[in-house]
């Protein structure tokens, strides 16, 4: 998986491409923590629009990524098909505000 | 490739023939690609008659391999027309899911706790048994068993086993953000039925045709 990164004012959106699983947890937590660094950040968006596949280790990153957030809003966008199911399955709608 | 009647391949054959050439290899060329497109349809009106596959195959703990093997499976599923493109996607996903579980937590040993936790620690203890007895010997061995009415999955792994019976639910609101757990509740909603074997090495996932999940669950 990759990652892009764009930050504008409060707000920071992640670009996620490719499968979204276990493999992916490196470039995910530095994609991450380099977004919570921002002074000033309050919300985070995780683009999926590029995101084909998500397993259920992807489920444990987005909570953790959750837990390091530390109360700022954490996002999901665009989020289609197989990561859509996944999302829906885990219940993750009463956690994330899924768009 | 579509039906090729003798028209269209001297159509598509005069695309692909240099001009200079045409008189001299055009009727061979459309030969060539005649007997190809009528191997292809022999071999579609072949598997029209298919009603049921069986295969075994036996993995090293080399997670590249999954990804290939899952995608194999779904040919033979299209094959069976067993379901639509959503199914499809659910028993890949299942299938996924659990040739992961034989391969990380069975065979190797290592808990999703650790990636969780420390994923460097998570891929350092992956390397090190990988290459270390007993956890490098293990296998997995997958069997695939197609008709037209329902799909049969046996995984099972070298490993010790676990018990399912105490997996924290992961739907229950307190366990709801616990960060491990979902790989099973993924494959229990997306099969229609998934048994373990007693010593919790072995998981048998069922799909069958036309039918929404039931999440059924059970230990032999």
């Amino acid at each position: 998986m990759q990652t892009s990164t764009k930050i504008d004012d409060h707000k920071g959106c992640i670009m996620l491409s490719g499968n979204f699983t276990f493999e992916s947890h490196r470039e995910f937590k530095q994609a991450t923590t380099a977004a919570l660094e921002v002074p000033g950040l309050t919300e985070l968006e995780m683009d999926f629009s590029a995101v084909d596949y998500m397993d259920s280790a992807a489920l444990g990153m987005l909570l953790l990524l959750n837990e390091r957030a530390n109360g700022r809003k954490v996002t999901l966008l665009n989020c289609r098909g197989v990561v859509k199911a996944v999302l829906e399955i885990a219940n993750f709608g009463k956690i994330f505000e899924i768009k | 490739m579509k039906p090729s009647t003798p028209r269209t391949a001297v159509r598509r054959c005069r695309r692909y023939v240099p001009k200079r050439n045409l008189a001299r290899e055009l009727a061979k060329t459309v030969v060539d690609v005649l007997e190809v497109a009528q191997a292809h349809q022999k071999q579609t009106r072949a598997l029209e008659c298919l009603v049921s596959t069986e295969s075994r195959f036996v993995l090293a703990n080399d997670v590249t391999a999954i990804a290939p093997l899952v995608g194999h499976l779904e040919n033979n599923l299209t094959r069976m027309r067993l379901c639509d493109e959503t199914g499809l996607i659910q028993v890949a996903v299942a299938l996924r899911e659990a040739l992961v579980n034989a391969v990380f937590h069975g065979n190797l040993e290592v808990s999703s706790d650790l990636l969780s936790t420390d994923p460097s620690a998570y891929d350092a203890l992956v390397d090190e048994r990988r290459n270390r007895s007993p956890y490098r010997d293990r296998r997995v061995y997958v069997t695939a068993r197609e008709t037209r009415t329902e799909a049969t999955y046996v995984i099972t792994d070298e490993g010790p086993g676990f018990d399912p019976t105490h997996l924290p639910d992961p739907l229950d609101p307190a366990n709801l953000e616990k960060p491990s757990g979902r790989g099973l509740m993924l494959i229990r909603t997306l099969m229609d039925e998934v048994i373990h074997n007693e010593r919790g090495n072995q998981i048998t996932m069922v799909k069958r045709h036309d039918s929404e999940p039931k999440g059924d669950d059970t230990i032999a």
